[in-house]
C-alpha cells in the first residue's frame, strides 16, 4: 500500500509472515461463516493464503492485499464443488487426529443464524459475512467483491429483510 | 424486540470468538502448510521510504510452503515404459488448473484470474487472458483453442446473468468474449424477493452452470440450468428441485453461440471424428454411462456403467485421449470420519475412438487419467499421506508407479497429459511438476 504526504511517497510493505499472522484466523472465520464447513474452512483459507504467498511480491504491492485474499476465500467458500474438494483435502490432513483441527464448535443459536444466512443467494452470504464477521464498511466490502457500494447496499438490505422475515426479527435501521 | 442487525453482529462475534481457540500448532502438520509467524513478528512491519523506489521486504520464511524437491526419483518397473523423474517447473504464478493440448500447457492462476500458456513444456509462459480476481473454474484446452467459461453470478436483479465464454486462439493471438444465450423459463415466472420464504433461492429465476468444453468441428460447452420460479398453477420450484441440461455450440470459434437442449453430460472430448462424453446419473433413474455425438447436440448412448461399479453417482468425471485411445474415469468419495476418506474410481477404455468401451474394476484411488502413446496413465492420490503417484498401465487393470510426486494432487485440473510429458499440479503449494514421457 502506498500513500503520499505532500510530495513524499510513503510506502508500507508487509512481510508475508506478518500478513499471515494477522489474516489467518479472520480468514478461517470468514470461510466458516460462508461455507458452514467445520472440516473445510481451514483448507479454504489455506488455499487463499498459499496463493498470496506464492505471488507475494506482487500481492503485497496491491492497495489492499486483505481484500484480494478475502475475495478468493469467499469465492471458494460459496462454491459447492470447491468446498467439497477442500473437505476431501481436510479429511486426508486430519486422518487419525480425532476432532482436532476442525473449526471450533459454535453455540446452537449462532450456528442456526449462520445456517439461515447460508440459505441466501451467494452474493448476499458474502456481504453478510464481510459485514458481520469482518465488520467491514460498505466501501471495503465493495472493494473485496469488485462491485459498487450501491450494489453492496442492495445485497445487504435484501439479505437483512429476508433474514428478519424468516427469523421473525425486526429489520431495524 | 431483537433486530436482525444486532443478532447478526452477535453471530459474527460468535465466529470471531471461535477462531481465537484455533491452535496454530494443530494446523501445520502437513507439507505445504505455512506455519504461523511468531508473536514477535506478528506486528505489522512498517517501512517508510522517502524518495526511494518501493522496497520489498522478504524476511526469512523457514516454514513457508515447501518448494518442489528436485531430487525426487522415478520408480519405474520393468513392465512399464521408463518415464522421467519428476522435475519442478518454474511456475509463473500459483496455478489452480492445468490443461494440456498437444505440446502446449495451460495454467489458470489462483487469485487474479489469469490463463497462461507455455508452448515449450513450462520453460516460458505468456498470459493469454487476464481477468483480475475471480474464481478459477472452467479452464479448457479445446482443440486448438483455450476456453475459459465464467460461471453464472448473482447480481441483485430478479434474473441472474448468463454464462460468458472467453476464447483464445494461440495461432492467431485472437481473444474473444461472448455471452452464451441464457435459457429461458417460459412456463415460469420469477419470484419476487420474499415471495416464497421457503425457498433458499427466492427472488431469482434460475442459475446456469457450465460443466465441460470440447472443440472439434465446432466448439461445444455443456451445462445445466437450475430452475427457480412459480409455475402457472401457482406452485413454486426451487432449491434444486428441477434442472434442465443444455449444450451451447459455436461454429465461428466463439464469436457467436447457439443454445440447444441436451442430456445430463459430464466431461466431454473430441476424438477427431466425434464428441465422446460421460452421461451422468440423474434423479430420474438414468444410470451413468458413455455417449457420443457428431454434432455436439444429438447424443447416442454407447455404454452403461456396470451396476457393480462403486461409482454410481460420480463426484466428477474425466475423459482424455486422442485419436483411437481414450480413457474415461468416474470418481466418487466416501468419507469415513477419522480414518480419512476413500476414493472410489471406475475406469473405461477405448481403442477404437470411442465406438466400443471396456470397463475396468479397480481398487486404486485414481483421481485423474490420460493416455501417453500406447500406455494408460493415471494419478493415484493418497489423501492421508498428502502425496500423489503417477501410475501407468498397459491394460488399465494393473497399475505400476512411475513417478512419486512430493505433494498432494487431486482430480481434474491437477493432472494434464501432453504429447511428451505428464504435468502434475500439487495443491498444497501450487507447484507444477513435469514427468517426461518415454
Amino acid at each position: 500500500m502506498s500513500i503520499r504526504v505532500g510530495d513524499v511517497p510513503i510506502v508500507r510493505v508487509e512481510t508475508f509472515e506478518s500478513f499471515y499472522a494477522r489474516q489467518r484466523r479472520p480468514l478461517v472465520g470468514l470461510a466458516y461463516a460462508a461455507s458452514g464447513s467445520r472440516l473445510g474452512a481451514e483448507d479454504i483459507a489455506q488455499d487463499a493464503l498459499v496463493a498470496a504467498y506464492r505471488d507475494w511480491d506482487r500481492i503485497c504491492r496491491l492497495e489492499a492485499p486483505e481484500a484480494w485474499v478475502r475475495r478468493i476465500v469467499l469465492n471458494r467458500a460459496t462454491s459447492a464443488y470447491r468446498r467439497r474438494l477442500a473437505e476431501l483435502k481436510a479429511l486426508g490432513r486430519l486422518a487419525g487426529r480425532g476432532q482436532t483441527g476442525l473449526f471450533p464448535e459454535v453455540t446452537g443459536e449462532i450456528d442456526r443464524m449462520w445456517a439461515e444466512v447460508r440459505r441466501l443467494p451467494r452474493r448476499q452470504v458474502q456481504v453478510i459475512a464481510l459485514r458481520h464477521v469482518d465488520r467491514l464498511t460498505l466501501d471495503e466490502i465493495a472493494e473485496v467483491l469488485g462491485c459498487s457500494k450501491a450494489t453492496v447496499n442492495t445485497h445487504l438490505r435484501r439479505a437483512r429483510a429476508t433474514l428478519a422475515r424468516r427469523l421473525h426479527l425486526e429489520e431495524g435501521a | 424486540m431483537k433486530t436482525i442487525d444486532r443478532e447478526l453482529d452477535r453471530a459474527g462475534d460468535g465466529i470471531t470468538t471461535a477462531t481465537r481457540s484455533l491452535n496454530p500448532r494443530e494446523l501445520d502438520p502437513s507439507p505445504g502448510w505455512p506455519a504461523p509467524a511468531t508473536a514477535a513478528v506478528a506486528a505489522l512491519v512498517l517501512v517508510l521510504i522517502v524518495g526511494l523506489p518501493v522496497l520489498l521486504l522478504r524476511s526469512g520464511t523457514p516454514d513457508l510452503p515447501s518448494q518442489p524437491l528436485a531430487e525426487a526419483t522415478p520408480t519405474n518397473r520393468a513392465d512399464t515404459p521408463a518415464f522421467g523423474a519428476p522435475e519442478p517447473l518454474d511456475a509463473p504464478a500459483p496455478g489452480v488448473r492445468l490443461r494440456a493440448d498437444g505440446t502446449a500447457l495451460y495454467a489458470a492462476t489462483s487469485g487474479d484470474e489469469r490463463v497462461l500458456r507455455s508452448p515449450d513444456a513450462g520453460t516460458t509462459w505468456q498470459v493469454v487472458l487476464d481477468m483480475g480476481p475471480g474464481d478459477s473454474e472452467g479452464l479448457y484446452a479445446a482443440g486448438r483453442l483455450v476456453v475459459r467459461v465464467m460461471e453464472d453470478d448473482q447480481p441483485p436483479d430478479a434474473v441472474t446473468a448468463g454464462l460468458r465464454a472467453y476464447v483464445f486462439d494461440p495461432a492467431t493471438n485472437e481473444r474473444r468474449e461472448a455471452d452464451l444465450p441464457r435459457p429461458q423459463d417460459p412456463a415460469m415466472t420469477a419470484l419476487g424477493p420474499g415471495e416464497a420464504p421457503e425457498c433458499a433461492l427466492g427472488g431469482y429465476q434460475s442459475w446456469v452452470l457450465a460443466d465441460a468444453v470440447a472443440a472439434g468441428e465446432r466448439l461445444v460447452v455443456t451445462g445445466h440450468h437450475q430452475l427457480v420460479g412459480r409455475l402457472a398453477d401457482g406452485s413454486v420450484i426451487c432449491d434444486g428441485q428441477a434442472h434442465r441440461h443444455h449444450v451451447w455450440t459455436s461454429d465461428d470459434d466463439g464469436r457467436t453461440w447457439q443454445l440447444h437442449p441436451g442430456p445430463p453430460l459430464g466431461a466431454i472430448t473430441w476424438t477427431g471424428e466425434r464428441f465422446v462424453g460421460w452421461s451422468v446419473a440423474d434423479n430420474f433413474g438414468a444410470a451413468s454411462g458413455l455417449v457420443a455425438s457428431t454434432d455436439g447436440v444429438t447424443w447416442e448412448r454407447l455404454a452403461d456403467m456396470p451396476a457393480a461399479s462403486p461409482v454410481a453417482s460420480p463426484l466428477y468425471t474425466t475423459i482424455e485421449g486422442s485419436g483411437k485411445r481414450l480413457v474415461a474415469l468416474a470418481v466418487s468419495d466416501r468419507s469415513s470420519g477419522d480414518a480419512g476418506t476413500e476414493i472410489a474410481a471406475t475406469v473405461a477404455t477405448s481403442t477404437d475412438g470411442g465406438a466400443t468401451w471396456t470397463w475396468h474394476a479397480t481398487t486404486e484411488p485414481l483421481t485423474a487419467a490420460g493416455v501417453v502413446g500406447e500406455t494408460w496413465v493415471a494419478l493415484r492420490s493418497d489423501l492421508a499421506a498428502r502425496t500423489a503417484t503417477v501410475v501407468a498401465s498397459a491394460d488399465a487393470v494393473t497399475w505400476a508407479p512411475v513417478a512419486e510426486i512430493p505433494g498432494l494432487a487431486f482430480g481434474p485440473g491437477e493432472f494434464a497429459v501432453a504429447d511428451d510429458a505428464i504435468y502434475v499440479l500439487t495443491s498444497d503449494d501450487a507447484a507444477i511438476w513435469r514427468v517426461a514421457a518415454p
